[in-house]
Formats: structure tokens, sequence, C-alpha cells
């Protein structure tokens, strides 16, 4: 196997392309205009300028460096590059071994011996450790930063600053793992909206009352999102894409048919419409086991009958409807209960949302995601001889660290 | 003595049916309100939590309360002559999130939780002007409001103290033995959801009795429902005795005693002093408590959060504390806060 190749920069060159790059210029930014702000009524703001500001801000980053436990390790490897380009090498460095710790035998045993108790060494990303890395020492200049993203100011007024600065990181292509306090994240996990679903059923009343719309009505909206968002999973995944392809082009006989504003090449086709994805899934399930060549997928949609699955559906958008909502919510619930229990099962179903970003390294180039579980798996792009196209393999410990490069939000 | 005590029972007029005992609940429930500040009474759809606290309230002025709803007025001020705010049911906390599809599933996503935060932001403020709230639940209140909320969950589960509303479905089965509505071997017994709500409404309810069962089934179990509806006339005279169980479960965040936050102050307040940022504590009344209780984190994790743990180390020796290696973290920063608390 080849030795990883590496996309860091070479010592005297700064690659102004990459994630790294990016966070210290938009760190640097927020840094320096907050700076002016607090300068904007006093006599010292005609005497500092962007470019003062600019350097102390280098001069800051580069005391944080020195203090941080790995940081200080980092000095003395750059001493051909400017002072600017050094410092932020230096946090280049930092922030890759927060992420991903791609440590070189030399230094690892230094740090380890440094800071007791250090967690083994992984290749999961650890956003966590960047976020503290950066609250702990530019925590001031967070909502700076968010502004500066454009994010909805509302909103961060209720966010404490560590999610804040998630919210920052996340738009500069950090893959975020969301924790248990995510609410947004959790309307990006496959199970849990379908959990999601499933626990508003319990609030529908059976002796009949209006607020039962309301709750279907929101049922409805998870499952549309579920849809949408599994159809689209499947469908970076190149064997469930060509299935896809096939039954909607009617290349493999199914009884799936076009609805009129459908379009009629699959590529067209943009994934928006709840019920042509519905049917999409069910007839493609339906052609798996019915084609000894799809053999080796696997279940991608509940074997349960259309009409069962049209009568929940008839329902769920009923509830959107003005009008009269009278049905029967004993077997509503017990239907739609047990359709969302099948949904849960299914083995290509994420456990969790899945944060993909493109990689080379060993493996090549690939796709690396987490889940919000924390199961960290890669998707080739290029045969190998072990590994097949498009299907997808838990990164283990025996994989070598990986280096970041890109990053694309969930499939 | 506790012969002396007056007897409360629920409801005996609405519901002559049951006669239903929640003398000892009562007392816990006074006890509870003396000691913390956040409660969430759960019991299963039914049960008796609001006709319970009705009660309570009636009975003792000391505690004054004023209902709120969280989908409406959460954001009205506060009226200062009630001494605790009551929450409905928590589940409908989920009513509050206008879901809409948008074209693109995974852009917007950002605006939809704004209303939920804006709530929960309310509740966390409530409790910082020292204002005890009890928040209702059903049973599974637990995984559902994880589903819910992540956030409102977490929060609710570390900083609440916890009481559960049960019936000892022996003693009630014995009694329907009793009075020969069960045929009982000793191993047949009913399921029971502890719904008792739900005859009160299917002998309100308009619905044909056939479709009244069939509910009825469902919602309080396949042989009790029926069976206590369709001789419910029965007990009119000589109602089903019950005792409301109520028990509590608190969680670590509110065990600690006043030492232990006295040493969480003053580890934070030396925090404080370094060149660090963290989260802006506000302790101007120096209730470090309430604080915690608000954020719903124990000490350990928020030190954990907000520092690394080289920094945890390194403050540990400027603090004079012997890092312990044979102890995980967490049990050095409590053995650390300690310490710190006794100097």
């Amino acid at each position: 196997m080849d030795p990883p190749d590496s996309p860091i920069p070479s010592p005297q060159t700064v690659n102004k392309n990459v994630l790294s790059y990016n966070l210290f210029d938009k760190i640097r930014s927020a840094y320096v205009q907050k700076e002016m702000a607090s300068f904007a009524n006093t006599n010292v703001r005609a005497e500092i300028s962007e470019g003062d500001l600019n350097k102390i801000f280098i001069n800051e980053m580069e005391r944080v460096l020195n203090q941080d436990p790995y940081g200080k390790h980092t000095k003395s490897k750059f001493s051909s590059a400017s002072k600017e380009d050094e410092v932020y090498l230096r946090f280049a460095e930092v922030i890759m071994f927060y992420m991903w710790s791609p440590l070189d035998e030399n230094t690892r045993e230094t740090i380890q011996a440094e800071v007791r108790d250090m967690r083994k060494m992984s290749n999961l990303a650890r956003v966590d450790d960047v976020r503290k890395f950066i609250t702990n020492n530019f925590g001031s200049i967070i909502h700076r930063w968010a502004k500066n993203e454009k994010l909805d100011p509302k909103k961060m007024e209720y966010l404490e600053i560590g999610e804040i600065c998630k919210k920052c990181l996340e738009k500069n292509g950090l893959p975020i793992i969301p924790d248990k306090t995510n609410d947004d994240y959790s309307n990006l996990d496959l199970k849990l909206v379908l959990k999601k679903a499933r626990s508003l059923l319990i609030q529908l009343d059976e002796f009949g009352r209006d607020s039962n719309k309301v709750y279907v009505s929101q049922i409805r909206v998870l499952l549309e999102r579920f849809y949408k968002m599994y159809y689209k999973y499947l469908r970076t995944i190149p064997s469930y894409k060509k299935l896809f392809n096939n039954v909607y082009e009617g290349k493999v006989s199914t009884g799936f048919r076009l609805y009129k504003e459908d379009p009629k090449r699959f590529r067209d086709f943009s994934g928006k419409k709840f019920v042509t994805i519905r049917e999409l899934l069910f007839y493609s399930q339906k052609a798996i086991q019915a084609n000894s060549h799809y053999g080796n997928l696997h279940e991608i949609y509940p074997n349960v009958s259309l009409s069962k699955i049209k009568n929940i559906m008839h329902i769920l958008n009923s509830s959107s409807h003005p009008g009269p909502f009278d049905y029967d919510m004993i077997q509503f619930k017990k239907n739609t209960k047990s359709f969302i229990n099948n949904l849960i099962r299914l083995k290509l179903l994420p456990s969790t949302v899945v944060f993909y970003r493109l990689e080379k390294d060993a493996f090549g180039i690939h796709y690396k995601g987490n889940t919000l579980d924390g199961k960290v798996f890669v998707m080739l792009s290029q045969e190998g001889e072990e590994y097949e196209l498009g299907k997808f393999y838990l990164v283990t410990s025996i994989t070598y660290p990986a280096y970041l490069v890109g990053y694309a939000a969930s499939a | 003595m506790s012969n002396r005590l007056e007897k409360h029972y629920l409801f005996t007029e609405e519901f002559p049916y049951l006669r239903t005992n929640v003398t000892d609940a009562i007392k816990l429930l006074k006890e509870s309100f003396d000691k913390y500040d956040i409660i969430l009474l759960t019991g299963s759809r039914g049960s008796g939590k609001g006709a319970l606290l009705d009660k309570f309230f009636t009975l003792d002025e000391k505690y004054s309360h004023e209902n709120k709803d969280f989908i409406t007025d959460v954001n009205v001020k506060y009226n200062k002559t009630n001494n605790m705010i009551v929450w409905p049911n928590i589940e409908e906390f989920n009513l509050i999130s206008s879901l809409k599809i948008d074209d693109r599933i995974d852009e917007n996503l950002d605006n939809l939780e704004l209303d939920r935060l804006k709530t929960i932001s309310s509740f966390k403020k409530y409790n910082q002007d020292g204002i005890k709230q009890l928040f209702q639940a059903r049973d599974e209140s637990y995984e559902y409001l994880n589903t819910i909320s992540l956030r409102l969950g977490d929060w609710l589960r570390n900083s609440a103290a916890v009481m559960k509303i049960s019936y000892n479905i022996d003693k009630i089965s014995e009694q329907m033995v009793g009075k020969g509505l069960f045929n009982y071997n000793g191993e047949n017994k009913f399921t029971f959801t502890g719904n008792f709500r739900a005859f009160h409404r299917a002998i309100q309810s308009d619905l044909p009795k056939s479709k009244k069962i069939k509910i009825l089934e469902q919602i309080v179990g396949p042989d009790f429902g029926p069976e206590f509806f369709n001789n419910i006339l029965k007990f009119e005279k000589d109602p089903l005795e019950l005792e409301l169980n109520l028990s509590i479960t608190i969680p670590d965040l509110l065990k600690y005693d006043d030492q232990y936050w006295s040493g969480v102050l003053k580890l934070i307040q030396f925090i404080e002093k370094k060149d660090l940022f963290m989260e802006t504590i506000n302790l101007d009344n120096k209730n470090i408590r309430g604080w915690f209780i608000n954020i719903g984190k124990t000490p350990t994790d928020w030190f954990q959060n907000n520092l690394l743990q080289s920094q945890i180390i390194e403050i540990s020796k400027e603090i004079g504390y012997k890092w312990d290696d044979v102890s995980g973290i967490d049990d050095n920063i409590n053995k650390m806060i300690k310490d710190i608390g006794n100097k």
C-alpha cells in the first residue's frame, strides 16, 4: 500500500485553497473587524491601520500557538517562511492535529508524554477539539465571525458560544458531528426523523380531536423529509442510482409509471416530488426482488403492499388540506407505526446522517463520512484489489490517518 | 402520627367510580417544591397529573401558581404574585415548530428551530429569575422529548427532579377479582396503562358503545378497559380504591451539597482570572448552582466542555491539587472541586 499522499503544504508554501487557511483567514478578519470596531469612537482609530491590526493578530496567534500543547512543538519546523506564513502553517498543523491527529511518530511521543491521558490517536474527525481550541483562544470574536458568515443573528441570540463556533466551522467545511443537544441536526438524521414521526403517533387522540389533524400533518412533513433525504442518499451510491435510472426510464419492467409533470429522463428528475420518490423506491425494491442481477443489492424499501402504503399516505395528505378530518385513528396509528418501524429497520438506512468530504490518502481518492454515532466510513471512487466501487467500508484503526482536502455537505 | 394526617382524594365528585388517595403524593410534592427549582411530573396518559396539581394548589396557599401555555404566552411577563409556573403537557412543545418542507431540504434548517430555541430560552430565563417551574409529561417523555427536541429533553433530564405517577396493578386486580369481575388464577394479570381519564371521556363521548369499548381496549388495556367500563355503575356506591403512588428521581446535578458548589464557584473564579475564554457566567448573586441548572450540565461536564484536558491539568497544578493518574478525568475534577472547596 502506498504511503499517504498528504495535501498538507510543504513548509515554504501556503496553499490558500485549503480548509485551514480558510479558518485562519476568517478568524483574522473577525479579529481585525472587532478591534476596528472597538476603536471606532476613539482617537486611536486614526493612528491604527488594518495592517497594524493584522500584525497584532499574527502576534496574538503566535502567542496562542506558543502556549498550545501541540502548537509549541510546531515552532521550529517552518523557519524559512515569513512570519505570517509561519504562524499560519503552525495554525494549520494544530488544526489538523485536533481534527485528525496526523502526527509523525516523534511528535506524537513528545505530545503524549506531555499531555497525559491523551486519547488514542484516531482518524475520526474531532471537530469538538477544534471548537475548543478556537473558543478558548478567540472566543471574543465568535459573534463577529458568525456575522461575517451571515448566520441568522436572531438564532445566534439563543445559542451558546460553542454552538455558534460550530456553526461557523460548518460554514467553512468542517464536518459537524451533531451532539445530543443539536436539534437542527436531528432533522438530518434519517432514523431520528422517523422516530420523531413515530413519536407523534402517541399524540393522536382516539376519541377524536381537532389536534389530530395538526399532528398528522406534522407526521406527513417528517415523512416527506425522510423520503427526500433517503432517496438523495441512495442516489449517491452508483449501483442504486443505476437501478433508479433503469426503473424510472422503464429499462426494467415494473409497475412504475411517470406522472404527467415528471420529466422523461431520470437525470432531469430533481427528486423533489414526494409521490414519485415513494413509487420509485417501491418499484425499485420490486425490481431487486424480481431480477437476479440485482441480487447483490440490499432491501431498500419495506415489503408492504402498495394499497396499504397508499391508505397511510391518503390520510397524511388529507391533513394538509382544508375540510373535515375524520379517520379511524386506531387503525391509522397501528398501520403507520408498523410501516415506520419497517422503514427504520432497512439495512441501507444510515443510522445517522452522513457528512462526506473528499479525501486522498492510502486508499486513493475517496469520500469519507462521519455518522452521528461516531462511525467513520469510506466510499471509494476507484476500484481496488479488496474494495468494490460504490460500497461503503467502515474505517478501522488499521487505516492511515486521512487528510482533509475538502468537504461536501451531506450527500 | 400519620393517623392524624388529613387524607386527600382526587375528583371524588366528578368521577365517583374511583376513590384515589393522594395524601402521600401531596406530601412528596410539597417537599419537592421546597427543594427543587425544576420538576418534571410524569405519568401515563390520563393518570391524573393535572388533577393532582389542581388538588395540591387548592390545599396550600403558600404555593401559588400560574398555568402558562408555551405555545401562546411563553413570553408574557410573569405575574409576581405567584411563585411557580406550571407548564402543560410538554409533548405539545412539538407543535411550536412550524416545520416546512423547503425545496432544498438541507439548506434552510437553520430557521426551523428558532421558535423552539426562543421558548427554551424563556424557560431558562424564568429559572434565572429564581421562579420555580413544573413541567408535565407522559411516561414516554424521555424518549419522546429526545425526539421532539434534543435540547429540551437533555435539559430537563439533567436539571429536573423527575416525579412519576403510578398505580399498584396488583391491588386493583385484587379488587376486581373481589368484585367478581375477573377470573383470576394468579397468573392472568390484566394489563393496565394507568389511563383512568379515558373512562371519563368514554362516558362523555357520543360515540357508539362498541367503538368506545374498542378505544378503551387499546388505550386502557384489553381486559381492564372493557370490564371496568361495562361494570362502571357497580363502582358508583363502592368505588375502586386506589392509591396514587408518586416516586422521585434526582439527577446528579441536584445532588451536590453547598460545599461542593462553593468549590465550583472558587474554581471558576480562579479560572476567570486566567487569560482563558469561557462561557460568560453571571455570578452577580453567586447563584452558581442555579446557573448550572440553567445550562443543564454538571460542573465536570462543563469544565471538560470548556477547557482542553491539558488546561485542566495545568489549573490543577496551580491550585495545588495532586492529579490522580489512576482515576479518570471526571473523578479528578470532582476531587479538585472538593479540594478547593475545603480551602
